[in-house]
């Protein structure tokens, strides 16, 4: 097991996450979710995040509409449903309490 | 230099190189792999290429310039090989997908080719050598089959060349045969079971309507696989037999005499009746007219069973084509047989016949053709005689017998053709060559005349025109009858039962000579 392995075994599981933060206050297109995400090095490769944004999108979670944009074809914005917010709600305490108790961890093993 | 091709990604047009293409179409062909074949793998699938039609936007800002292969790979890099993708949600089981076979194709292989490529592209096809391909071509041209020639060129013409890579891998593609034929049936049957259960157990109201309708168009699409495939094996059996019964029955009648749908045997004597020039036109109209139609109907079958693509429209408008030329051929032809007729001519000798005698027998020839004479053919009075392997046209002549103004027997012997124009319509009566004998008192009359080898027919008459002086005896013998026609008597006696009668000019006409006189008999023949 290599690092750059567990690294990104790491950031896949909580790439959902990052997405729906990243949606949280406004709408947004797959090209600018990417954008954020590769700053946050959350993903490697582009092709990730479809499957993704679609699964989320058939669980309820996001909703989509097309928008006319300025250059080429219309693009497709994403934006958290109400069930994606009460989702996101119960993530982010997920991640607190996954935060606490790795520093927990690491207080109670120094 | 490099070939581009125009392709369409997600709505934006670009150019691409060949190699280029030839590598996203990979990269495409492995995500749809990967996702296989649903609705969600499709939206998927969709947003991906919308995105790399961006990422292709960012690299072309002015539209002039060629996607090459390096930005092909650097949009791989960026985008990730499907196999990282993975986004098995946890407690579900990893869909297994059925790879989608990319189907091969027939196309012509410049690159391995001899004269057009056919037997490369068709040995790719059947993934034959294409030497074995090329010997049944060679020995069916051996054989006698002048058709596999004639199919040669058409699959030269039908089927489209692999001009570029991208067809020269769907020539290569996954192998064509009976196997992969069931095997592609049984994963549409796969698919249709798996929407099925998807039916069965989704719950919500629009996906069932949507899995209801992906069932039916499943079902729908085997449905219509199977049938095409039939109809098109049917299309084709057909087709190559009309053809083949065709090309027999125009070109090799004269060997097989009987297959021939065109009537008994008829084409092989029409050079007897329409001058080979016109003839020869005349079958090629025919052959387009007939022919044509029949190869599309074969072509029909093979794109229905192998879905193969024409190039646009050329194949049809090709066809259209010669059977138009096929059709006007066919009418010029018939108006060109037609008007060898148009003018009419008529030739005409008068010979004296001098004999001592007051009585003239009058007989019929030793009939030398009737062992030659071809019993399918029985118009009226013309007759075909097979004379060494070679068609003569043969007419009787008719014989009448009128009063003479002079006190000497004498003959007319009128010759009646038609032609292209009055030279053609004379030369052709002059040609007629009829003979009779006169020995002593007895006249004998050829029971045919033949008409010169090579000369077709033209419509050939011949009338003969006895001349009796009035209180002189004819008699006619037995078989006689068999050419005069409509002599006139005083007795009104038929034509038939003239025969074996002694007749006297009088000045009413032709009397009935009860009994024989004495002083005369049929001299012998010496």
């Amino acid at each position: 097991m290599n690092l750059e392995n567990t690294k990104a075994q790491m950031r896949k599981g909580i790439l959902e996450y990052c997405i729906l933060l990243n949606l949280s206050k406004k709408p947004s297109y797959a090209s600018d979710i990417i954008a954020e995400m590769k700053v946050a090095q959350m993903i490697v490769v582009e092709g990730t995040l479809y499957p993704l944004l679609t699964r989320l999108k058939n669980d309820g979670y996001l909703s989509y509409r097309w928008e006319e944009s300025l250059q080429g074809p219309p693009r497709k914005y994403y934006e958290l449903t109400p069930e994606g917010k009460l989702f996101l709600n119960e993530l982010d305490m997920a991640w607190g309490e996954l935060v606490e108790a790795i520093n927990q961890l690491k207080i109670n093993n120094l | 230099m490099k070939k581009t091709f125009t392709i369409n990604i997600s709505g934006t047009v670009f150019h691409i190189d060949d190699d280029a293409y030839e590598r996203l179409n990979n990269y495409i062909s492995q995500i749809n792999r990967h996702f296989g074949n649903d609705t969600e793998a499709r939206e998927i699938v969709e947003d991906i290429e919308s995105r790399i039609s961006e990422l292709f936007q960012e690299r072309v800002k002015d539209g002039n310039e060629v996607i090459s292969l390096e930005h092909v790979d650097e949009i791989i890099r960026i985008m990730g090989m499907p196999e990282s993708f993975d986004d098995a949600k946890e407690g579900e089981e990893p869909q297994i997908k059925i790879p989608h076979s990319s189907h091969r194709k027939l196309y012509r292989d410049p690159d391995e080719r001899v004269l057009g490529g056919v037997c490369s592209g068709m040995g790719a096809y059947f993934n034959y050598d294409p030497i074995i391909i090329r010997l049944i071509f060679v020995l069916l041209v051996f054989l006698g089959a002048g058709f596999s020639l004639i199919i040669y060129l058409i699959l030269w013409i039908v089927v489209p060349k692999a001009s570029n890579s991208a067809q020269r891998l769907e020539m290569r593609g996954e192998e064509v045969n009976i196997n992969n034929i069931s095997k592609n049936i049984k994963e549409e049957i796969q698919d249709v079971k798996e929407n099925y259960e998807k039916f069965r157990t989704n719950s919500r109201g629009r996906d069932r309507v949507d899995h209801a309708g992906n069932i039916f168009s499943s079902v729908f699409g085997i449905i219509v696989k199977i049938l095409a495939v039939i109809i098109g094996i049917a299309l084709v059996f057909a087709g190559i037999s009309a053809i083949i019964a065709l090309v027999t029955s125009l070109f090799i009648t004269n060997e097989f005499i009987g297959i021939s749908p065109l009537g008994q045997g008829i084409p092989h004597y029409l050079d007897l009746f329409v001058s080979g020039n016109t003839l020869f036109w005349f079958w090629i109209g025919l052959g387009l007219t007939i022919g044509i139609p029949l190869i599309m109907l074969a072509y029909l079958g093979a794109k229905l069973i192998f879905r193969f693509k024409s190039r646009n429209g050329a194949v049809g408008l090709t066809a259209l084509g010669l059977w138009v030329i096929g059709i006007i051929l066919l009418i010029f032809m018939l108006v060109r047989g037609f008007s060898d007729f148009k003018s009419g001519s008529t030739s005409t000798r008068q010979e004296q016949i001098t004999t001592k005698s007051d009585t003239l027998y009058l007989k019929l020839g030793a009939d030398e053709f009737n062992d030659y004479l071809d019993s399918n053919l029985n118009f009226d009075k013309l007759r075909i005689a097979s004379i060494n392997g070679k068609q003569f046209l043969l007419n009787k002549p008719t014989l009448d017998i009128v009063k003479s103004e002079t006190s000497d027997f004498s003959m007319v012997i009128k010759t009646k053709a038609r032609g292209h124009d009055l030279d053609k319509a004379q030369n052709n009566a002059r040609e007629i060559n009829y003979k009779f004998t006169l020995q002593d008192s007895l006249i004998t009359f050829q029971p045919w005349y033949m008409l010169p080898e090579k000369s077709v027919w033209r419509n050939q008459q011949i009338e003969i025109t006895l001349k009796v002086p009035e209180n002189k005896t004819i008699y006619l013998s037995e078989n006689i009858v068999k050419i005069i026609h409509d002599i006139k008597n005083t007795s009104d006696t038929w034509d038939g039962e003239m025969g074996g009668k002694y007749w006297t000019m009088k000045p009413e006409g032709l009397e009935l000579v009860n009994k024989k006189p004495a002083s005369v008999g049929i001299p012998k023949k010496k």
